[in-house]
């Protein structure tokens, strides 16, 4: 295992009282290249500025090598950033540019030329030196911004939507570009955007964000076959996301089905997504099918055909080199491997009493929330993410519930737990280690604590979740 | 272009020719004839560069770089400051900045002589504290003052203008590249803000060197300024050729200091200075 370069603890920013990083935690290795993805507004580029010095945390804490470098000003970090409109310097040609920071330095002339002349090279412009930046095209002045920023020699390279200007060709490109600069001068690179496309294709680790949160921590196959949920899913690759259950280990049931597959059950709940992606998803005979529909439409794609097939419950995406008709009724296989499951988007619902405007009881203790008793009804429930919930020690006189731990799994750098509170069951998420039989004390702030009336409720607020724009 | 749009230029054509064209040819005519007789000549053009006259342009052109040199001392730190400030409060210190201008140029200097005069308000709040009465209308440092008062708007305006359009990233891009506040604003604002300090350069230092009712009234007319020279030939000695020979003079110069400062253009786009 590499060393730890960059350690991101609790941050949170706010721009006028809205939060738009929340408490995010993620450690970057050296020589690693992360990718921040996510649609725009989900806080990527504001962590990004965060570690660059631009902007200055709510709270939380950035550390470099282990030391805290949150009041360090820009020009004080050894990172040095790519940014997304280049903002090269208009008055200054080519050399003078990349030889910025290195005069900033007070380098001899010498040295300067060397410098600038090997990053030139790496960044394949040899002989541009003397050129107008304003000369240049797009795909030549992003060369020019990565050369300006390596030349400064920084220990993290941060590239704010670097390709975002350029057309589908050219970021093709640059996009092998960027990988073979980053393993020429083996520099940590921390990347943002919000083509999942080109987070796969670049990075070792992808951050997955959204609304200032992190959904998951992971490598481009593990977020990509291991989504954690149906919106990772959605995001990063088209797919098939089925409700299912799993009662037992290595089968899940979908579609009125029993399905092999390769995961064991959640210990603490049945209720799972499953996800298949489309190109997994092969035509065979009727006979041997596992499902079967009729073909509703069919577009070329050059490589393959695409497909939307009608299994009577629901629309299924295929791809296949083998050309179908619409109305063709075809058989649907797919191997045990190519079953993803995932959870279902995990949430305490918890029945609960208003007492009073903005006062909710439940599991016998009152808490603050944002919510009015509307006419007679003071039944209602509760819903908590698991990750909501604050965490105290057993000891501390301020929590208002006790739980024990019942298990713990760690998973994307954070644990998840099932614990009780009395005989009732509950979810939660920590960021430190949690075992079987630990007590913690437990809170939970007034805007985490969200009220319904019903069921229904929650499907409705589900499917607004999922209609989102992910495009900027 | 279309020939509509030509159509919809047609009356500034017209103004053109009327009021910028038609009179410098009037007056290149008038410059180049004698007073005496109807024989064309270049004796107006080489009068002029007698040591007297000489003199006289020396001073115009003295105090129009002082004017110019304070304007842009005062001035660049100023449409810097605005630059910076939130929205709100810049349009408020942008207004006052231009304020002055909303009243008439005569009105405006006029006043300047009732409150620098001897028994103006500064000599009268002087006195009331024991000093004085000291001179100060009818000094050079008067019309220091009404210039200045009169052509700082000129100066700020543009500068701003310039400062306010420079993009914030190629400052974070510096700061980001190692280069102190200091150092980003000597080596990336201030050369990507030329076109602006140009332009208020030209915008004071134009008006100042050809200036006459300012010191006409501030300095009481006792130093000759090629201004008032040209004035004096016009009005007082009926000399029409020799002061259009003055103007032309005048005017040559003029083109010939803005295109020098223009050399000193380092933002790297042409595009938006003068010429």
């Amino acid at each position: 295992m590499s060393n730890t370069i960059i350690e991101v603890r609790d941050l949170s920013k706010e721009f006028d009282g809205e939060v738009v990083v929340n408490y995010i935690n993620f450690n970057v290795a050296e020589g690693e290249f992360v990718t921040l993805l996510g649609p725009s507004g989900c806080g990527k580029t504001t962590i990004l500025r965060m570690i660059a010095g631009f902007e200055t945390p709510t709270s939380g804490d950035i550390y470099l090598y282990g030391k805290k470098i949150n009041d360090a000003a820009p020009n004080e970090r050894p990172v040095n950033t790519v940014f997304q409109n280049y903002a090269l310097f208009p008055h200054m040609n080519v050399f003078n540019n990349i030889a910025f920071s290195l005069a900033i330095k007070k380098l001899p002339k010498k040295q300067i030329e060397e410098k600038v002349n090997y990053y030139l090279d790496v960044v394949n412009l040899s002989g541009y030196g003397s050129r107008d930046v304003s000369s240049l095209s797009g795909g030549q002045q992003q060369r020019v911004a990565i050369a300006r920023a390596l030349a400064n020699e920084p220990k993290v390279l941060l590239l704010d939507e670097p390709l975002s200007a350029l057309d589908l060709k050219l970021r093709k490109e640059m996009q092998q570009e960027l990988k073979r600069i980053q393993k020429e001068v083996q520099i940590t690179f921390i990347y943002v955007t919000h083509d999942q496309e080109e987070a796969l294709s670049l990075s070792d680790k992808i951050i997955v964000m959204r609304k200032g949160e992190i959904l998951q921590i992971g490598s481009p196959i593990d977020i990509y076959d291991e989504p954690i949920n149906s919106y990772v899913a959605d995001f990063i690759g088209e797919s098939n996301i089925i409700d299912a259950v799993m009662h037992k280990n290595y089968e899940v049931e979908f579609l009125g089905k029993k399905f092999k597959c390769v995961d064991k059950k959640f210990p603490e709940t049945t209720s799972v997504k499953v996800v298949i992606r489309p190109e997994d998803i092969e035509f065979s005979s009727l006979e041997n099918a596992q499902l079967t529909g009729t073909i509703i439409s069919s577009t070329f794609k050059g490589v393959h055909y695409e497909y939307k097939a009608d299994i009577g419950e629901m629309e299924f995406l295929v791809q296949s080199t083998v050309e179908k008709s619409p109305g063709d009724i075809v058989g649907l296989s797919f191997v045990p491997n190519a079953i993803h499951i995932m959870r279902a988007e995990q949430r305490n619902i918890i029945s609960s009493k208003m007492k009073q405007d903005n006062v909710v009881s439940f599991l016998g203790a009152d808490f603050e929330c944002e919510h009015e008793i509307a006419g007679q009804s003071q039944d209602v429930l509760a819903v908590i993410k698991p990750a909501d919930w604050i965490i105290l020690d057993k000891a501390d006189k301020s929590a208002k519930l006790e739980a024990v731990i019942q298990y713990s799994s760690y998973h994307s750098e954070r644990y998840e737990c099932v614990a009780k509170i009395g005989d009732f069951t509950i979810l939660l998420e920590s960021i430190t280690a949690l075992k079987p039989g630990d007590r913690v004390g437990l809170d939970v702030d007034s805007d985490d604590i969200m009220i319904i009336l019903d069921e229904e409720d929650l499907i409705e607020m589900d499917q607004e979740m999922d209609e989102e724009e992910w495009e900027d | 272009m279309s020939k509509k749009v030509k159509a919809l230029a047609l009356p500034y054509g017209l103004w053109m020719i009327a009021f910028t064209l038609a009179p410098m040819a009037l007056m290149a005519i008038y410059a180049m004839r004698s007073s005496q007789g109807q024989a064309w000549t270049f004796k107006n053009f080489a009068n002029f560069f007698s040591p007297l006259y000489m003199k006289v342009l020396w001073e115009s052109v003295y105090i129009a770089i002082i004017t110019t040199a304070i304007s842009l001392a005062i001035g660049y730190p100023a449409a810097y400051f605005i630059s910076v400030l939130p929205r709100k409060q810049r349009d408020i210190f942008l207004v006052l900045s231009i304020l002055p201008m909303w009243m008439n140029f005569l009105l405006r200097t006029y006043s300047w002589m009732n409150i620098l005069g001897r028994n103006g308000l500064i000599n009268k709040m002087l006195s009331a504290i024991g000093i004085g009465p000291v001179s100060i209308l009818y000094t050079r440092g008067a019309v220091y003052l009404g210039m200045l008062y009169n052509f700082l708007p000129f100066m700020i305006y543009p500068i701003y203008a310039v400062l306010i359009k420079i993009s914030p990233s190629y400052l974070e891009a510096a700061k980001d590249l190692g280069a102190s506040s200091w150092s980003a604003f000597w080596k990336i604002t201030m050369p990507l803000s030329m076109p602006g300090v140009i332009t208020g350069i030209s915008m004071v230092f134009m008006p100042a060197v050809s200036t006459f009712v300012i010191p006409e009234l501030l300095e009481g007319g006792h130093t000759m300024y090629i201004g008032n020279l040209i004035q004096h030939q016009f009005l007082q000695k009926g000399d029409w050729n020799f002061g259009s020979a003055i103007s032309m003079i005048l005017m040559a110069f003029v083109l010939l200091s803005m295109m020098v400062l223009n050399k000193f253009d380092t933002s790297g786009s042409k595009e938006d200075a003068l010429w």
